[in-house]
């Protein structure tokens, strides 16, 4: 990647490669760590930020086909900054003061601000899938890709298209009761 | 179960686009009337979003497993460039919040492991496959048992089942999975004992099916009831053996540490 364009980080992202994933931590991360080590968080809170702006860039470009006008960093910075500017609201932290170096204050994050909030509910749900047995995690996938219930009996070896409806139905029960139980559900829906 | 189990299907419907006409007025009528009903149908509205989107699910693995390698690698480099002195009180904090968490945690700590790796096992049995008995009464009987006792497990009456999975395990030599779902529902009961009486028959069968299952079900039932060496040899059992329980129950072991 040394060679290759601000762009060329996007694209990557989009394309999921590993190693230039590898890199953006490496030399993007040092700086955000430091940013919000100085603004009253931690390295747990700066990894948290980073892998959460990561995924809203890349929500964003593949919803609106993002064209960088400045550096990837700058974007990235911009992002961080931002969402961890409103985490510390929700810990009651107003009085922090801020150090955003001006270059990076008028970096344009329209249209960031929905999905934001939007990856903040889909990342708890999300965990909370992970949580789920693996027996259920592959019926919701299928359910959710849309595969239709006796595709989803045959696959899953179960004994009728009525019983995977009801394995369906206890898989996302469990989904929904554990979402519903995680103290940050209902500051988020 | 069964309202609860109506009550997704109709929002499903509704959100799939299924209601038509005058059922989907009355059910858009009863989300303006009940703003809990609103949140729900929102809640499932964005758990398909959310989880049909397998690019954002993928990238968040990949960014999740990035960071598990460096963090692994940060915690020797941060204590070497800690003083001696402040090495010293680091490990006394640590040790003292270990003990700490130790003795406040510890009481409840397998029954809420039990909690988090247990879910009643899905139903894999054939109810045709009693046909197959030699004797055709017999079978005819066996055939009846087991439809009753899938009906009941399948829709979580538990209690219903067991008579009809004992009625099954007397019937026949090859019991296992019947001895297997009988453990399951005493589980659901709440009676992990009887619970692992089942599942150590179950196990010991070698059923290629349900050996491997009834295992791990067995070191939740010695979980549940307070015995962790137990369950943690039952566990070194499953982990090492290949099979959809070996890597759960590795974690499950590392839990237990």
């Amino acid at each position: 990647m040394s060679n290759e364009t601000e762009q060329q980080y996007l694209d990557a992202l989009l394309a999921g490669d590993r190693d230039a994933l590898r890199l953006l931590y490496d030399k993007h991360l040092p700086r955000i760590i430091k940013y919000v080590t100085q603004n009253s968080g931690s390295e747990e809170d700066a990894y948290d930020i980073f892998q959460e702006a990561i995924l809203v860039i890349f929500k964003k470009a593949e919803r609106d086909g993002l064209r960088l006008t400045a550096t990837f960093f700058t974007y990235l910075y911009a992002v961080c900054s931002r969402m961890w500017l409103q985490k510390l609201k929700k810990r009651k932290r107003r009085g922090v003061t801020f150090s955003e170096p001006e270059e990076y204050t008028n970096t344009e994050t329209e249209g960031i601000q929905e999905i934001m909030e939007e990856e903040e509910r889909y990342r708890l749900y999300r965990a909370k899938f992970r949580e789920l047995s693996e027996n259920c995690r592959r019926v919701m996938s299928l359910y959710f890709q849309k595969v239709p219930m006796e595709e989803i009996a045959q696959l899953m070896g179960f004994a009728s298209v009525n019983y995977a409806k009801k394995r369906k139905y206890q898989c996302k029960e469990k989904l929904v009761s554990l979402v519903r139980a995680d103290e940050s559900f209902s500051q988020l829906l | 179960m069964e309202d609860q189990y109506a009550h997704y299907e109709e929002i499903e419907a509704y959100l799939e686009g299924q209601l038509k006409d005058g059922a989907l007025q009355a059910f858009e009528a009863r989300m303006n009337a009940e703003p809990e009903l609103a949140r729900e149908v929102l809640l499932h509205r964005e758990l398909r979003q959310a989880l049909s989107e397998q690019k954002t699910m993928g990238l968040e693995d990949t960014l999740l497993s990035i960071r598990k390698e460096r963090q692994a690698q940060q915690p020797q480099a941060r204590m070497r460039r800690l003083p001696t002195r402040l090495r010293l009180i680091a490990a006394a904090i640590s040790f003292l919040a270990i003990v700490g968490l130790a003795y406040l945690l510890w009481p409840a700590s397998e029954a809420s492991l039990m909690a988090t790796y247990y879910e009643p096992y899905p139903l894999y049995l054939n109810t045709r496959s009693a046909d197959a008995a030699p004797d055709s009464g017999e079978a005819s009987v066996r055939s009846e048992q087991l439809e009753a006792a899938s009906v009941q497990y399948q829709s979580g009456n538990y209690a219903a089942a067991l008579p009809a999975f004992q009625a099954l395990i007397n019937s026949t030599d090859q019991n296992a999975p019947y001895h297997f779902y009988a453990g399951i529902c005493q589980l659901e009961l709440g009676r992990p004992l009887e619970a692992a009486i089942h599942l150590e028959a179950a196990a010991a069968r070698q059923d290629a099916q349900f050996t491997q299952p009834a295992t791990w079900y067995l070191a939740l039932a010695y979980l549940q009831q307070g015995k962790k060496s137990d369950a943690r040899a039952v566990l070194e059992k499953v982990a090492r053996e290949e099979g959809d329980y070996s890597q759960p129950a590795g974690q499950l072991l590392k839990e237990l540490d």
